[in-house]
């Protein structure tokens, strides 16, 4: 048995790409990654000439492959990019992550921005762990970190927010959506968020795009690699909801045996998307009565967390 | 003399297998989270298995 070639010249191959269908060398690999992903900005029309664009950045591979591939997009389209992280204040974690993402941003030359959850909310995850009873850390990590990043590219005057969601991480959030029967939100799910049926409430908040969105989590770790970037793959932890864990190892066992499962997950959410052409224009806009900002209830998520602390 | 490393640590293998995938397979570690060094170069997991040299497998998240 002979070892894998690449598909585009003699070496052998490093990784098969594309659904396992496309054997490249690393420096194939390089070429057809970036292809895709910047075809992806522009199929969903992510960035515009002029914009600017923060990438939130958590030291892991993901976002850190996310502002790389944009800082090389500028010698093409020229836009402002700056970086956020955000310190959700747990130990041992994110200081591990802040410093590659600092390292990151120094080498590339970009503007790195921190906020942390202890100066805006006065309270930090480890603490929380410990009072909470009503619920878990998730809950309050995941609700203040969407606010905070939202506050902190307004504050910086970022027209996006850029993160690095990949093909692996939407097609679970597909999935999830479907087991909570959450219809609404599951066709929230898309790209660049201009683009999903968003609710009034999330149009107020600032644009988001996954310019991995196309991208298996698995060939976003090659390139990584390959481009000597944070491999930082320490979970959090606190670990992650329960639910995604199972549902990721149930997808990537369907992905060994039917290669293109997580591409036509995505696709069907998309055909759905184009067959309903929902508007949900129906939710009222409130504003939060403790902090004023966009709510679907009296109290915002972040403020009715807050306060049963 | 064939060494396997998984995250960095050293496994012991006794057995013959056919490809890489076959290991991963018996492992338990999906192709969609593991990366495959063969001797420090990335290899796919279908590549025959090595008879000696190093090969280390990276998961590049935990618990899939
Ligand atoms: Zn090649």
């Amino acid at each position: 048995m002979d070892r894998i070639k690449c598909l585009e010249c003699s070496e052998q191959a490093a990784i098969i790409a594309h659904n396992r269908t496309k054997p490249y060398c690393t420096e194939h690999f390089v070429q057809y990654f970036e292809k895709k992903v910047f075809q992806t900005i522009r199929e969903y029309k992510m960035i515009r000439k002029g914009e600017h664009v923060a990438v939130g950045l958590s030291g892991g591979k993901d976002s850190s492959v996310t502002l790389y591939l944009l800082k090389k997009l500028q010698e093409r389209l020229p836009f402002k990019l700056s970086a956020i992280i955000l310190d959700e204040g747990i130990k041992g974690y994110r200081d591990e992550a802040y410093k590659k993402a600092k390292e990151l941003c120094k080498k590339l030359k970009i503007k790195l921005y921190y906020f942390s959850f202890l100066k805006e909310y006065k309270i930090t995850i480890d603490n929380v762990s410990k009072v909470s009873k009503k619920f878990g850390p998730c809950s309050y990590c995941g609700v203040l970190r969407r606010e905070l990043l939202d506050k902190a590219a307004k504050k910086i005057k970022a027209d996006k927010i850029a993160t690095g969601h990949n093909l692996d991480d939407i097609a679970q959030t597909i999935i999830l959506n479907v087991i909570r029967n959450e219809p609404k939100r599951l066709l929230r799910i898309s790209p660049n968020s201009e683009l999903g049926i968003q609710s009034n409430k999330e149009k107020k908040f600032i644009v988001r795009i996954w310019p991995l969105a196309k991208m298996p989590e698995i060939e976003v770790a090659t390139y990584a690699l390959i481009k000597n970037l944070s491999m930082h793959f320490q979970d959090c932890p606190y670990a992650f909801e329960a639910m995604r864990q199972k549902v990721r190892e149930m997808l990537n066992l369907l992905e060994d045996s039917y290669p293109g499962t997580k591409v036509r997950i995505f696709k069907f959410l998309e055909n759905l998307k184009l067959i309903l052409e929902l508007e949900d224009k129906k939710t009222e806009i409130k504003k939060c009565k403790k902090c004023g900002r966009p709510a679907a209830l009296d109290l915002c998520a972040k403020c009715k967390l807050l306060s049963y602390l | 003399m064939l060494k396997v490393y998984i995250d960095g640590k050293y496994k012991k293998i006794e057995k013959n297998y056919k490809t890489i995938e076959e290991l991963l397979k018996e492992l338990e570690i999906s192709k969609q989270i593991a990366l495959v060094k063969v001797n420090g170069k990335l290899t796919p997991a279908e590549n025959p298995f090595p008879k000696n040299g190093k090969i280390e497998i990276i998961r590049v998240v935990f618990g899939g």
